[in-house]
């Protein structure tokens, strides 16, 4: 392994080279509550929406439940196994890409012009579009415990064109269809759209998202645990299987937290922020500093 | 060890998700048309729903029956205490709304069939002229209910009079959530024993503010819609003298400013196929000079037409009816929306023709 720019080391031995030993110990708490935090999103938001429309049935809080136990079973066995599953989820996805292409000659340009209304409201709502790609920090984990290093970056780099273009495209198809204004008021735009299909035998779209959808917030679940635990036995020193466990518990409780729609939206709206921010600063400050500092390579 | 974990895994899963003190498929009515009326002094509303009763294997019969609330799903609950099963929404085909009760607004329509994750957003939505009790009254002919009478009638106007198939519930959420247009619905009317359209209903924000009658409302729906199918008559003497065109028409629209004054050119593409000619059936003439009679009488017959409803939407609608102010809105900003609405009366609106003959039939 000597490619020039691929020599990663693992993240506890980089921060501690980086920041010294009491702030890593500190940091690597802060990441292990963002992705506590994010993880208790997903998982409460998938059990409200799937409560909401499919399984009406059920409550969400034994949703809530099998989520985290699947999602237990899943990550105890470390990393194979979640990329395992990215493997299989990601084509999936791909499906999600070509459920708005239905859409697209069905909207009405005049939805989206004009472009620019004026430019201080578009400037003050591009940081609410990062929240949406929040997630991605658990690349300073993961890369480093890939054992084949070769694609990593490119592979980097395509998930995140992949990722922002799906989502672009998805916001730009959604308002094309509806406009801001409804947009704006509903809780699930795009379930909307997808309801409002009309096609033999399934009745709608909607069936179908929710199956595709639903397995791919259970792998970004999945993956956020991972980091979540990972970071969270770093910083307290409990091997990983048992801090699996633990971590899946508080999981659940901060899911619990967010159950009904508005309690979540007011409460990640409070916290995001924040946890973005750290995020932000976070990995500017490793970048410079990493500049400066020499970080020894992994003797691993 | 691994496959006993998995094991136990899926047997816990299954024992939290049963359907258990469900309502089962054999216990349920199936709604198939909900009215929207108004009751007394305006305060109340009459909620009228339709639905199929199932006694034994082969019976199926309807039944009608009529609720009064305060709210609609008031009216719904108090129909549960008189109905022996219970109901679903999700299985309606069609709503029709009281001309009363659209005049009073429908704001509580919308809301309920965008909110209620029950209901289905294709579901037709239509104006009823009168009531909507006078449409569920009727005995159905071609169908096994009205609301499914109601439902064909309305998909099958697609193919002619410049109707468009977009009468569901989620295209007249769009129409009024979007800047700068008016809800606009097809309107029914009760005729003899059966149904007829009527025309268009045109709202004001999410009141009715006027019912269009089906002569006026072919050329509102001609500048109105895009790629849509009718037919022009061009009546020259009789129906021994007349010529039948089946047109499809597609429609652009452009803005524009003139000293202060908001400028619509409305741009129609009308293409054209020859159904009927016995106007210049005898004369052996030019084949192309037929064509140029023809094209010339259609282009004066829809500029007449047309300039005459965009006359008659000026003073009498006092509101776009041509799906137009969007265009505006797209140009110069959401901010101006209001001013835009109110100066509808104040603008200019100019029809352009411009006529094709595709073909002339089995005939030259």
């Amino acid at each position: 392994m000597n490619n020039s720019g691929l020599n990663f080391v693992e993240y506890t031995q980089a921060s501690e080279e980086l920041f010294g030993k009491f702030l890593t110990k500190i940091f690597t708490l802060l990441f292990s509550i963002n992705f506590l935090f994010l993880e208790g999103a997903v998982i409460s938001g998938l059990a409200n929406e799937l409560t909401f429309s499919t399984v009406k049935f059920l409550s969400p809080y034994v949703l809530i439940f099998l989520t985290t136990l699947l999602i237990y079973y899943n990550s105890v066995d470390g990393l194979k196994i979640i990329a395992r599953l990215s493997e299989l989820v990601f084509y999936l996805t791909i499906f999600i890409f070509l459920i708005p292409i239905y859409f697209i000659n069905k909207g009405d340009v005049t939805n989206i012009l004009p472009l620019v209304n004026n430019y201080s409201s578009l400037i003050t709502a591009v940081p609410t579009t990062f929240f949406a790609y929040s997630g991605v920090e658990l690349s300073i984990v993961i890369i480093p415990l890939i054992t084949n290093k070769m694609g990593a970056k490119g592979a980097g780099i395509a998930a995140c064109i992949f990722t922002t273009v799906l989502y672009t495209f998805i916001t730009f198809v959604t308002i094309l269809y509806m406009g801001w204004r409804l947009t704006s008021q509903l809780q699930y735009p795009f379930l909307y759209l997808v309801a409002t299909t009309e096609i033999a035998v399934i009745s709608n779209f909607e069936p179908l998202f929710i199956f595709i959808w639903g397995n791919k917030i259970f792998q970004t679940a999945a993956c956020m645990h991972f980091g979540a635990t990972y970071f969270f036995s770093e910083a307290t020193k409990i091997p990983y299987k048992k801090s699996c466990f633990i971590s899946s518990l508080i999981v659940a409780l901060v899911a619990l937290l967010m159950v009904p729609e508005y309690k979540r939206s007011s409460l990640t709206d409070k916290v995001m922020p924040y946890l973005v921010l750290y995020i932000f600063i976070w990995l500017i400050a490793a970048y410079i500093l990493s500049l400066y500092k020499k970080v020894k390579r992994n003797e691993k | 060890m691994k496959s006993s974990r998995l094991f136990l895994l899926l047997i816990f899963s299954l024992l939290f998700t049963g359907c258990y003190n469900r309502v089962s498929v054999e216990k349920l009515f199936v709604i198939v048309g909900i009215g929207f009326d108004v009751g007394k002094d305006n305060k109340e509303i009459e909620n009228v729903a339709e639905y199929l009763v199932f006694r034994g294997q082969r019976e199926i019969d309807r039944g009608v029956s009529l609720e009064i609330g305060k709210t609609i799903n008031e009216a719904n609950s108090n129909r549960q205490l008189n109905l022996k099963k219970n109901y679903l929404l999700g299985t309606i085909r069609a709503y029709v709304i009281g001309e009363e009760r659209a005049k009073l607004g429908i704001k509580d329509i919308i809301d309920t069939c965008v909110r209620d994750q029950e209901r289905n957003l294709n579901t037709i939505m239509v104006v009823s002229k009168g009531s909507s009790k006078n449409i569920f009254e009727q005995v159905p002919k071609e169908e096994s209910t009205m609301a499914d009478e109601v439902k064909e009638l309305i998909e099958a106007s697609y193919s002619a009079n410049f109707f468009t198939n977009n009468a569901g519930v989620k295209d007249v959420v769009n129409m009024y959530y979007q800047e700068g247009r008016n809800i606009v619905m097809p309107a029914i009317e009760k005729k003899d024993s059966t149904i007829k359209i009527a025309g268009l209903a045109v709202f004001d924000r999410d009141k009715l503010k006027k019912l269009i009658p089906i002569e006026e409302a072919i050329y509102v729906n001609m500048l109105r819609n895009n790629d849509v199918k009718g037919n022009i008559a061009l009546v020259m003497d009789g129906y021994e003298k007349a010529v039948d065109v089946e047109c499809i028409t597609k429609r652009k629209v452009y803005v524009d400013r003139e000293d202060g004054k908001l400028k619509y050119i409305i741009k129609l593409n009308v293409q054209g196929e020859i159904k009927l000619n016995t106007y210049n059936f005898e004369e052996e003439n030019d084949e192309q000079k037929i064509i140029d009679d023809v094209k010339t009488q259609l282009v004066n017959n829809l500029n007449e037409n047309l300039n005459k409803i965009v006359e008659r939407a000026k003073n009498d609608y006092e509101i776009d009816v041509f799906d137009i102010q969007r265009y505006a809105v797209a140009k110069y900003g959401r901010e101006n929306e209001e001013r835009i609405r109110e100066s509808f009366k104040d603008s200019e609106i100019e029809v352009v023709v411009d006529a094709k003959i595709r073909s002339t039939g089995r005939y030259k």
